[in-house]
C-alpha cells in the first residue's frame, strides 16, 4: 500500500513541478469554454443548452492533454522497467499513476465546473449532476487514456495516435454523463444515466489496470 | 488448427483455395448485383434507392464480421503465439476499413434521398463510424510501431480492448438515440437502414454479402501470402547484411 | 435501357454509390495483387542472387 502511494505521490509531485499540476488542465477548459461562445454566437439559450454536452466533451479533451506523458518520462529514463520488476505489480502502478492523473485533470476540473457551466448560462438544475457526473465519470478518462498512453508508450509523436485509440473509449462515459446533466435539467429521471456512468466507471477501473500492465510489458519485452 | 501454423502448410492450403474462392466471390456477387439493379422491383416506400441497399448492408456485414475475425486472429496471436495470427489480423484490417468506409459514405447517399440528410446521427451510423475510429487506430499502431513484434502485440491487445467496448458503445450510442428522439430527427417506419422488404428481396442480399465475405479471404490469403514472402525478404536482406 | 438505368429521380444516389463500392473494393484487389507481385518478383530476385555464388 506504502509504495502505491508513494507511487502516486511522485506522479502529483512530478505534475505539479513540470507540467503545473491542475493548472494546465484548468486553462485550457477555461480557454476551451470561451471558444464555444465564439464560435457558435452568444445567445444564451443556445449556449445553456449545448452546455452540459460541451462541458463534458471539453473535459475529455482536457484529460487527453497530458495523456501522452503519462507513460512518455517513464519510458525514457528506465523508470518504468524498475515499476515492472518491483514489488508493486504492474498493474496496481497503473492505477496509481491513474490516479494521480485522476486528481491532476478529472478532480479539479469537475470542482471548477460549475462556474464555467455559470458562464454558459446552463440552466439551474444541472449543476449538481454536473459536479456529480464529472467527479464518478471522469476518472474513465484517466482509466482507458492509460491503456491509449500504454500501448503508444515511447512513439515519438503518440499524442495523435493517443486520441485516435481512446477516443472510441470515451463515447460511453460522455454519453452517459451528459446525459445525467441533461436529464437532471429537464428534470426527468436521471438514475439509469448515472447508474450507467458509475457502471462503466467500475469496468474501467478493472480492464484499464489490465490492459495497460499487458501493453506496457510488450514495450518493456 | 496449428498444423497450419507452419507456413508452407498456409501456402498449400492457400494456393489451392484461392482459384475457387475468386470464382466463388465473383460468381456470387457480380450476379447478385446484376440482380441488384436489373432485377428487384423498385420499392413501395423507397423506390429505387432501395438499390443501395445491396451495396450498403453488405459492407455493413463485412465491417462488423471483418473485425470480429480480427478479434479472434489477435486473441489467438496473444494465447497461443500462432505465427499466422497476427499476419491474419494485419492483413484483414485495410480490407475491413474500406468496407466501413464504404458503408458510411453509401449509407449518407442513401440518408439524402430517404431522409433529406446525408448524414445522421442514429445509432447504426454513429456506431459505424466509432468502428471506422476503431480500424484506423489499429493500422496506426501497426504503422508507428517500427519492432514488428511489438506492433503485432500492441495492436493485438488493441484489438481485443476494442471488441470488449464494442457492445458497451453500440448500448450506449442506442440508449442516446432514443433519448434524443425530437422533431429534428427523422425517424423511419421499421428500422433505419432495413425496412420491412419482401423476402424475394432478400435473396440478392445474402448472395452479394456472401460473395463479398468469400472475397474477403480471397483477399486476405493473397495478403498473409505476399506477408510471408515479405518476411522471408527481411530474413534474406539480414543475412546478406549480416554475412 | 438508359432511362431505365437512371432511375429517376435517384439516379444520382444510387449509382454513386455502386461506384464508391467498386472503387473500394478494386481499391483493395488492386493493392493487395500489386503488393503480390512485387513481394513475388523481389523474392525471386533475392533467392536468385543466394543461388548463385
Amino acid at each position: 500500500m506504502s509504495a502505491f502511494l508513494a507511487l502516486v505521490r511522485r506522479d502529483l509531485s512530478l505534475a505539479f513541478r513540470v507540467g503545473g499540476g491542475p493548472f494546465l488542465g484548468l486553462a485550457f477548459f477555461l480557454t476551451v469554454t470561451a471558444l464555444l461562445p465564439l464560435g457558435v454566437g452568444a445567445r444564451l439559450n443556445l449556449l445553456g443548452e449545448a452546455a452540459a454536452g460541451f462541458l463534458w466533451v471539453s473535459a475529455a479533451l482536457a484529460a487527453l492533454l497530458s495523456l501522452d506523458r503519462l507513460f512518455q518520462a517513464d519510458a525514457e529514463d528506465g523508470s518504468l522497467e524498475q515499476l515492472a520488476l518491483g514489488d508493486l505489480p504492474l498493474e496496481a502502478a497503473v492505477l496509481a499513476k491513474c490516479l494521480a492523473h485522476w486528481l491532476t485533470t478529472g478532480l479539479p476540473l469537475a470542482l471548477a465546473a460549475p462556474v464555467l457551466a455559470l458562464m454558459l448560462n446552463m440552466p439551474a438544475g444541472g449543476y449538481g449532476a454536473l459536479v456529480l457526473s464529472l467527479l464518478v465519470g471522469s476518472p474513465v478518462f484517466s482509466l482507458a487514456g492509460a491503456i491509449g498512453a500504454a500501448l503508444t508508450a515511447g512513439l515519438r509523436r503518440g499524442g495523435l495516435l493517443l486520441s485516435l485509440l481512446v477516443l472510441p473509449l470515451f463515447v460511453p462515459v460522455v454519453i452517459f454523463g451528459a446525459g445525467t446533466v441533461t436529464a437532471a435539467i429537464n428534470g426527468a429521471e436521471g438514475d439509469a444515466a448515472f447508474l450507467l456512468l458509475a457502471a462503466s466507471s467500475l469496468f474501467a477501473l478493472v480492464l484499464a489496470p489490465l490492459a495497460g500492465a499487458a501493453a506496457l510489458r510488450i514495450h518493456l519485452s | 488448427m496449428l498444423r497450419y501454423a507452419n507456413p508452407k502448410r498456409f501456402l498449400d492450403l492457400s494456393a489451392a483455395l484461392l482459384p475457387w474462392l475468386w470464382l466463388a466471390a465473383a460468381g456470387l456477387t457480380l450476379p447478385g448485383l446484376y440482380q441488384a439493379i436489373f432485377l428487384v422491383p423498385p420499392d413501395y416506400q423507397q423506390g429505387d434507392t432501395v438499390r443501395i441497399m445491396y451495396v450498403h448492408v453488405p459492407s455493413a456485414w463485412m465491417a462488423s464480421f471483418i473485425y470480429g475475425f480480427m478479434f479472434v486472429a489477435s486473441v489467438v496471436g496473444l494465447v497461443w503465439k500462432h505465427p499466422l495470427a497476427d499476419a491474419a489480423a494485419k492483413e484483414a484490417a485495410p480490407i475491413g476499413a474500406m468496407f466501413t468506409a464504404v458503408c458510411l459514405i453509401t449509407g449518407a447517399l442513401w440518408g439524402k434521398p430517404m431522409w433529406g440528410t446525408y448524414w445522421i446521427w442514429d445509432a447504426r451510423l454513429t456506431s459505424m463510424l466509432v468502428l471506422l475510429f476503431l480500424y484506423l487506430g489499429y493500422l496506426g499502431v501497426w504503422a508507428a510501431i517500427e519492432d514488428r513484434a511489438k506492433a503485432a502485440r500492441a495492436a493485438a491487445v488493441l484489438c481485443v480492448v476494442g471488441v470488449v467496448n464494442i457492445p458497451i458503445i453500440r448500448f450506449s450510442v442506442e440508449w442516446w438515440d432514443t433519448l434524443h428522439q425530437g422533431p429534428s430527427v427523422v425517424r423511419f417506419e421499421g428500422g433505419k437502414l432495413a425496412p420491412s422488404i419482401d423476402p424475394s428481396m432478400l435473396w440478392p442480399l445474402l448472395i452479394v454479402g456472401l460473395g463479398c465475405t468469400l472475397l474477403f479471404f480471397a483477399l486476405l490469403f493473397v495478403r498473409m501470402r505476399t506477408e510471408i514472402r515479405r518476411r522471408r525478404i527481411r530474413a534474406l536482406l539480414a543475412a546478406q547484411a549480416g554475412g | 435501357m438508359l432511362a431505365y438505368l437512371a432511375f429517376e429521380p435517384y439516379g444520382w444516389f444510387i449509382w454513386p454509390c455502386f461506384a464508391v463500392f467498386a472503387l473500394g473494393v478494386g481499391g483493395v484487389l488492386a493493392e493487395t495483387l500489386i503488393a503480390a507481385r512485387r513481394s513475388k518478383r523481389l523474392l525471386a530476385q533475392l533467392e536468385a542472387a543466394k543461388a548463385r555464388p
